[in-house]
């Protein structure tokens, strides 16, 4: 199996608001972030993907099970951790185990006890009685207790504290490392990304901007402080986009190297996902 | 399909104000059975015992709505059907035990108390089971299609109305009537309920899909 997930023209409609025609495949073994402003249609791809929402596509596999036939195949290979959806707060860690260990084939109770012991999370605690860290650590621990081999992350890290947010990213890098492990991730914090993703798709209203690998982006791209006149001069191949800003442009190139070698004079930064993101979604295109 | 029973079982007796419910349940029907009377017989063993055994979705659709773990419920290896099947094997798993708790207070008025004859406690009995069937059939529906907050005023009005009927019943008709309905009736009523039970777990599921449908794939 060489691709975790392969989407082929997936779209959801709503009365105000369509994800409109989606399809990439992800290989297996990486890190892909989705990023995108609130509301630009991550959660809804992440849903229409676990069969949560209704949506239409050509084509979707996951672990190499078809989305429509399948699904209870794939369900047995995958963790999710939403922001908006959690274990009940009545639930102590113990009970979810003793839950869990009933739902899933290949569960593990000692690896999840285990888990507890390394968050520092009490068992017979009620979740009510945790933080909101402490709750989100125990949906990881539970996630990776059945040994899942893709990971959807649906802005799990949305109202964490820095320090745990860290800890959760650790977590993730760290689960990543294992043989055949996949993890799509949805954020709109670019840092979050920055620190584990291999992949990065952005969504912007609905549509599917790019795809790349962070390293492309990483090594490709890069932010010009110019004049207009020196825009004029570059090639449309090599502006992703632009923004006028009070007294210049600022350009997204995509061509950073080729650029430098042509342009010896000009200083070219580095582009942050951040502000790559903020370049496709607000900056404007050469056409 | 185990997991999900486990945890409606935890909702139902786990939350101290859930579990303190059924122990209150059960210290007001226990006082009915320390008063030998047709009517408190008939109340108890015909109407109160079977509509506590309806009450094990109330609590799981509570909670779950609380922290939106019904999203959570559909990533775990279960289709919808299961799901909500699981929510009915559960739901029967409590009639069956509050109508077998009827059954036992049934034999202790007929062999302890003498308060009625054998064949009158069984026709009695089998109208507890014929409401227990209809009501949990009637509710779950309601629960599924309403959520928490108006499936719980559904579940309460219905109660209600049960009690009226009941009441107006045992008024009008008398007591000695209702004990002495013709077994054809009470089997005719069980098989109803069996049929409504059949039915509304097929409505729920269909409820729930459409609630969290599936995909389908693009025609060309």
């Amino acid at each position: 199996m060489d691709y975790a997930i392969q989407v082929k023209n997936l779209t959801k409609t709503y009365k105000d608001f369509t994800l409109d025609n989606i399809s990439f495949d992800l290989p297996c073994g990486t890190v892909m972030g989705l990023i995108g402003e609130n509301g630009a249609g991550k959660s809804t791809f992440i849903n229409a993907l676990l069969n949560i929402t209704s949506a239409q596509y050509d084509q979707v596999t996951i672990l190499g099970h078809d989305l429509n036939t399948q699904i209870k195949l794939i369900k047995e290979d995958i963790a999710v951790i939403f922001s908006d959806s959690h274990y009940e707060l009545s639930f102590t860690p113990l009970f979810v185990g003793k839950m869990l260990s009933k739902v899933y084939k290949n569960w593990n109770q000692k690896k999840y006890l285990d888990y507890l012991k390394r968050f520092g999370l009490p068992e017979k605690k009620r979740l009510k009685k945790f933080s909101i860290g402490m709750r989100v650590k125990l949906e990881f621990a539970a996630a990776f207790s059945h040994d899942p081999k893709l990971l959807i992350l649906d802005e799990a890290t949305t109202g964490l504290d820095p320090v745990v947010r860290n800890e959760i990213l650790d977590i993730t890098r760290e689960y990543a490392k294992g043989k055949d492990r996949t993890v799509l991730m949805s954020s709109h914090i670019a840092n979050d990304l920055d620190r584990i993703a291999d992949y990065i798709a952005c969504i912007h209203e609905g549509k599917l901007l790019f795809i790349r690998a962070y390293d492309e982006l990483q090594n490709n791209y890069g932010i010009i402080n110019c004049s207009r006149q020196f825009l004029d001069t570059l090639s449309p191949d090599d502006i992703a986009a632009y923004r006028k800003e009070a007294y210049n442009y600022r350009v997204l190139v995509s061509n950073r190297q080729k650029l430098k070698s042509v342009f010896t004079d000009v200083w070219i930064e580095n582009a942050s996902i951040e502000d790559i993101i903020l370049f496709y979604t607000k900056g404007e295109k050469i056409r | 399909m185990r997991g999900i029973i486990l945890k409606d079982l935890y909702d139902n007796f786990c939350i101290p104000k859930n579990a303190a419910f059924y122990i209150f349940g059960a210290l007001a029907i226990s006082i009915g059975f320390f008063i030998p009377s047709e009517y408190y017989y008939v109340l108890i063993s015909g109407v109160i015992l079977p509509l506590f055994g309806c009450c094990a979705l109330k609590s799981p659709t509570e909670q779950e709505e609380s922290s939106s773990f019904n999203k959570l419920l559909i990533t775990f290896p279960n289709s919808k059907a299961q799901i909500v099947t699981a929510k009915y094997l559960l739901g029967l798993g409590f009639v069956i035990l509050f109508n077998f708790l009827a059954l036992l207070w049934s034999m202790v008025q007929v062999y302890t108390h003498h308060t009625i004859r054998l064949t009158e406690a069984l026709r009695i009995w089998g109208i507890g089971i014929s409401i227990s069937l209809l009501f949990l059939a009637v509710i779950y529906v309601g629960f599924f299609l309403l959520g928490k907050r108006n499936g719980t005023i559904f579940f309460i009005t219905i109660t209600c109305l049960i009690a009226v009927v009941w009441g107006a019943s045992s008024a009008l008709l008398g007591i000695q009537t209702i004990l002495s309905c013709s077994p054809g009736l009470v089997i005719c009523l069980i098989f109803s309920g069996a049929v409504m039970i059949v039915l509304s777990c097929l409505v729920s599921i269909g409820i729930y899909s459409r609630r969290y449908s599936t995909g389908t794939k693009n025609r060309y």
